[in-house]
């Protein structure tokens, strides 16, 4: 199975078949957002209505396209789609389907799903994959290729990769990310809809295996084949982090049964357990996907659950220790040595708060570019700490962007995640780009950064438990 | 197929408590020895050998639920107790149910009580076979306080299992309690879920209440769903 998906997200020609100049219709969008936002290989709108669309030449149909094609995407009504399979087999050039269409097994109508069985069975005979029925497809940030007809974003390259079991939920997914202060990027995207032939499993082991992604999201609403997927996910994590936003938490799901275990085991209550075994780092909102997942991209996996808070206001600084806090275990305050804290009552102002409570540094507001880059460096060599959280509301005495590039330069120097938040909106806009762009994630609330550093600590825990004890 | 499991489903039923003990102490779990008295003097003989305290419980395969069914006697200090313990559970259980199927009463020694918890096992539909532990006892239902993992369970996971619950404090050793034998649970875990692997006749497993020491565990009362 080499490379099986590699059509379907780096293919050197589209076709899209029902290509329309009807700004209504879903062919317009799919069309538009594959020539709005310059995807870099060829495109071939099929329509026997139109000459051209959006300046491109548009064939009658798939079959009377002179020239290679490798992807195509389906956007015209389910029961002529076998047809369009038929030509692609004729063809013998197309690697892979998009079936966008509805109207296949998801309705439950015999018909249907007989004519979603009619187009497995063309595709599977000509070799070619298929993306659907009713899904959007796939998104890929590398080469602007975008088989969707969501609403225009910002384009962001980063390398993060999504699977989303809803579509237009993974879209907005990839809006909010766009929109962030610091927008966060994406590496690649994928619906897959009803799965008629490529599924979440195949998609796991292809991102596994690319080199542009580094960390895994996942909006999941359930799995068919749970065992199976618990294998790839074991074997997926071992490499890189899987994150699922997974939805239906409320499901008590207590259905007759003779035993107690019966009356308590809940679909919720299994998937957690199974999660957690799987080493997928498990989150409860689309903000702390993909919080967890740019940390997780982008940072060093912390080597133990010692935490530093380095703070310059209190406030920002006391909610990120809640959370801490709060975090059964997952990650705690680290115990600083004498050393260091000697180090920081010379480096520091004389009005900074030097662990009280144990690990937490409150720098006050007195602390420049400087205080906080010595600090900084003083904290990540103690080897009693794992990773810090760099907290800091520049004042209007501290520029922001002397603050990041003092920062940047300590970060550098050192193995160990540091997630940092500054909370002063427009004014450390720049500051933030000057981290982001030299590995250090920026947030902009202290529960955020928390969190993220929470669940960064929960896949270094499942991978130090792994590497000790696990067989498999 | 197991021979005992075989027997119990040409029969069409499921275990009776002396048969799922059997069965699970084949495996090394830890449940406590028994008598099965067709009549009082028996049950007599079977406690002075077990030494007493004793509890008695209904052994018939159509009462699943032997608490619902006055199917329990627990801390019988005397012969004279055995008794009239004995002909209660009888009467008891011809009047929850009047056709019953009565093998006998069971005799067991009466284990020194000790933190209660739960151990379990189910077969989901996506999943399969999953393995429950939980804070036990009469609360167990109300509080919810469960983990699960997916069979074949390794120690690891069966550690995690058993430190995740919300109660895991109590284990711990809770403000100058001894703390208890975590090891000892991880180990039952992994042994209910590799019964689970090995028997795919069995639906569900019921292990309530374990009790848990510093030293080891007993399981006081053990239920298998065929």
């Amino acid at each position: 199975m080499e490379n099986t998906l590699k059509s379907f997200f780096e293919p050197s020609s589209v076709a899209v078949i029902g290509a329309t100049t009807d700004v209504g219709k879903a062919g317009y969008q799919i069309t538009q957002n594959l020539v709005g936002r310059n995807f870099t290989g060829r495109i071939y709108p099929v329509n026997p209505k139109n000459d051209s669309i959006f300046g491109l030449a548009c064939y009658p149909s798939l079959s009377e396209i002179p020239e290679p094609v490798e992807l195509i995407v389906i956007c015209i009504p389910a029961p002529g789609v076998p047809g369009v399979f038929r030509q692609a087999a004729a063809r013998g050039d197309v690697k892979a389907a998009v079936i966008v269409a509805a109207g296949f097994s998801e309705t439950r109508i015999p018909e249907r799903i007989a004519l979603e069985e009619e187009v497995v069975s063309i595709a599977k005979k000509a070799g070619i994959r298929v993306f659907g029925p009713n899904c959007v497809g796939v998104m890929n940030s590398a080469n602007n290729l975008d088989t969707t007809f969501a609403p225009p974003r910002r384009q962001v390259p980063g390398s993060m990769s999504i699977i989303s079991q809803s579509g237009s939920l993974g879209a907005s997914i990839l809006m909010f990310a766009g929109d962030q202060p610091v927008p966060i990027g994406y590496a690649k995207w994928a619906h897959v809809g009803n799965m008629c032939d490529v599924d979440v499993l195949e998609l796991l082991k292809y991102y596994r295996d690319d080199d542009q992604t580094a960390a895994i999201a996942v909006y999941m609403e359930g799995i068919d084949n749970a065992r199976e997927f618990m294998e790839v996910a074991r074997d997926v994590t071992k490499t890189k982090p899987i994150i699922t936003l997974k939805v239906g938490r409320s499901d008590l799901g207590s259905k007759a049964a003779a035993s107690h275990t019966g009356s308590l085991a809940g679909s919720e209550q299994i998937y957690e357990g199974a999660l957690k075994q799987a080493g997928v780092v498990r989150v409860n909102t689309i903000e702390e996907l993909l919080d967890t997942a740019k940390a997780l991209s982008a940072q060093p996996i912390p080597r133990g659950n010692r935490v530093c808070i380095l703070t310059e206001a209190g406030g920002p600084g006391i909610i990120a220790m809640d959370e801490i806090g709060l975090a059964n275990g997952a990650a705690r305050l680290a115990t600083l040595s004498e050393q260091t804290k000697d180090k920081l009552r010379e480096i520091l102002p004389p009005m900074a708060i030097i662990c009280h409570p144990e690990g937490y540094i409150d720098m006050s507001a007195a602390a420049n570019e400087e205080h906080h880059a010595l600090a900084l460096d003083v904290i990540l060599a103690d080897p009693g700490v794992d990773s810090v959280l760099l907290m800091s509301v520049p004042p209007s005495f501290l520029e922001p962007n002397d603050l990041a590039e003092a920062v940047v330069k300590v970060k550098e120097k050192y193995d160990k995640p540091v997630l940092t938040c500054l909370l002063a909106g427009d004014w450390v806009k720049e500051a933030r780009l000057i981290m982001e762009n030299n590995k250090m994630p920026t947030f902009d609330m202290p529960e955020r950064a928390a969190r993220a550093l929470i669940n960064m600590n929960k896949r270094s825990a499942y991978l130090r438990g792994t590497q000790n004890e696990r067989s498999n | 197929m197991n021979a005992l499991i075989k027997a119990a489903l040409n029969r069409n039923r499921s275990f009776t408590e002396p048969e799922a003990r059997d069965f699970l102490s084949a495996y090394g779990l830890p449940l406590a020895g028994y008598k099965v008295a067709a009549h009082a003097q028996e049950a007599v003989v079977a406690a002075a050998e077990i030494g007493f305290p004793v509890v008695l419980k209904i052994v018939s395969p159509d009462i699943l639920h032997k608490t619902d069914a006055g199917g329990v006697k627990v801390g019988i200090e005397s012969q004279e107790d055995v008794i009239a313990a004995f002909n209660d559970l009888i009467a008891n259980a011809k009047g929850y149910k009047g056709d019953a199927d009565i093998h006998g009463v069971m005799v067991t020694s009466m284990a020194e009580t000790g933190l209660e918890v739960i151990i379990g096992a189910v077969r989901d539909p996506q999943f399969g076979p999953v393995v429950m532990f939980g804070l036990g006892g009469v609360l167990v239902e109300i509080f919810r306080d469960v983990s699960f993992r997916v069979a074949p369970l390794t120690e690891v996971d069966a550690l995690e299992m058993v430190q995740e619950i919300k109660s895991a404090p109590l284990l711990k050793g809770y403000r100058g309690d001894s703390p208890k034998d975590i090891q000892a649970l991880a180990q039952a875990l992994v042994t209910v879920s590799q019964v689970m692997e090995e028997n795919p006749q069995i639906k569900e497993i019921d292990l309530n209440p374990v009790f848990v020491y510093e030293k080891g565990i007993v399981a006081v009362d053990a239920r298998v769903i065929l």
